[in-house]
């Protein structure tokens, strides 16, 4: 011990915690699992350091047998693990070649999976009353029906003959109309006859007529049937809607969440040379 | 031992303590792993795994196929944000250990590696010899420790 406390011996005291640090961050550089090296209590096999445990075989044996391990004799056991085992080579192989990153099956089924139990740690938390009633009054447009109008639009080749329709069959019950007989909103009515009908199918009061129109492919003749204003439904009739937009909304917020945190961990760079490139292309 | 012998090893312990600081220095701040640099055939590089041009045309065109309009300058953006979304999402998997963890994952794995191997030993008379025959070259070159509680039969 006073060998150890002369100049020298401080000296080499100094040498050997610097080697023992350089040789500590030398492996903790390395991939080198120390918890691997042994097989812990809850392992059953160590195959190249990657543990296969006494979890694993109770999922595989449910998976296999549809029994727990528990019920199965020591040598079905056995066999479960050897499977296990040749299992965790394919796997380890799998890794070796990199397939895992380049197969467009295994690459669809990881991003398919990390998606889901991304979104599932949302749906996960219970969603209260309140949080539904607050999402209702935040996004009312959401659930609120637009006005929808019942039009019948009759569509002549001439002029002549539409208004020879209009003059003697003015409820022109024997004209098939263009349009489907339910009520529509007004943007789909507008996807059938155009802007310029439907505004004026909008002017019309219930029950009223058009005069002839004349258009580049006929002339149209309107009635408007029915006029069903906007409204917003209240919350307990369209509870089930707040709930599963609630619930898609959630997931997706959840989803971009998860990717912003991976971005912020990532090193991502772009070639814009190429990305430019091919925007000439 | 004498005192220039002496003197001689201790620089070779110095020298040999240092190189594993610096080595090991190196790999924590991840220089030592191979950097892919961007090439005239990546688009773009996401923790330096590339993401191919060709993927990116093929994903423009299948986009292309679908709009009425051209593809704009916002729409490329768009489609290698997402490109590079995905190899995050895969590469979170993979490091989330779901290959092994994840029981559709690890079915899908298990079916490639398989008809990779298929593949290789189709010419072979006895496939499921053959296979056999592969499990063991793996069993052989593999570090295999058994729980000493574990008896085998």
């Amino acid at each position: 011990m006073s060998a150890l406390l002369t100049p020298t011996g401080y000296i080499n005291v100094g040498r050997s915690f610097l080697a023992l640090a350089g040789l500590t961050i030398a492996l903790m550089g390395s991939s080198l699992n120390f918890d691997s090296l042994t097989v812990g209590s809850n392992e059953l096999v160590l195959v190249n350091q990657r543990p296969i445990s006494l979890k694993q075989l109770n999922f595989a044996a449910q998976r296999l047998t549809g029994a727990s391990a528990d019920t199965l004799d020591h040598e079905q056991k056995h066999t479960i693990v050897k499977l296990l085992i040749d299992e965790e080579l394919l796997i380890q192989r799998a890794e070796s070649l990199g397939i895992a990153s380049v197969d467009p099956g295994i690459r669809k089924a990881l991003a398919r999976t990390v998606i889901n139990q991304t979104t599932q740690e949302f749906l996960d938390n219970p969603i209260s009353e309140q949080q539904l009633q607050n999402f209702y009054l935040s996004h009312q447009s959401l659930f609120t029906q637009p006005l929808r109008i019942k039009l019948k639009a009759y569509k002549f080749d001439r002029l002549a003959k539409a208004s020879q329709a209009f003059e003697f069959d003015p409820q022109l019950a024997n004209q098939p109309s263009v349009l489907p007989s339910s009520a529509l909103p007004v943007h789909m009515v507008r996807r059938y006859l155009g802007n310029k009908l439907t505004n004026i199918a909008l002017n019309l009061e219930a029950g009223q007529t058009s005069s002839p129109i004349s258009q580049p492919d006929g002339v149209y003749l309107l009635t408007l049937i029915d006029r069903h204003p906007e409204q917003t439904p209240p919350f307990t009739q369209v509870r089930s809607q707040i709930e599963a937009e609630y619930k898609r909304r959630g997931r997706d917020t959840a989803l971009q969440l998860k990717l912003a945190t991976l971005r912020r961990q990532a090193v991502i760079e772009i070639n814009h040379e190429q990305h430019v490139k091919t925007y000439y292309e | 031992m004498n005192s220039s012998s002496r003197k001689y090893s201790l620089r070779i312990l110095a020298a040999c303590a240092l190189s594993g600081a610096v080595l090991g220095m190196l790999d924590i701040t991840g220089w030592l792993t191979p950097n892919q640099q961007l090439n005239e055939e990546s688009i773009a590089t996401v923790n330096n795994t590339n993401i191919r041009l060709l993927e990116y045309q093929r994903a423009l065109n299948m986009l292309a196929s679908e709009k009425r309009d051209a593809v704009s300058q916002q729409d490329r953006n768009l489609v290698l944000q997402r490109l590079i979304d995905e190899e995050l999402l895969i590469q979170h998997g993979i490091n989330s250990e779901l290959i092994r963890n994840d029981l559709a994952v690890r079915a899908v794995v298990l079916e490639s590696i398989l008809a990779g191997i298929m593949i290789d030993i189709e010419a072979s008379n006895n496939k499921s010899e053959a296979l056999e025959d592969y499990l063991h070259s793996l069993h052989r070159s593999a570090d295999i420790k058994w729980s000493s509680s574990w008896v085998q039969p």
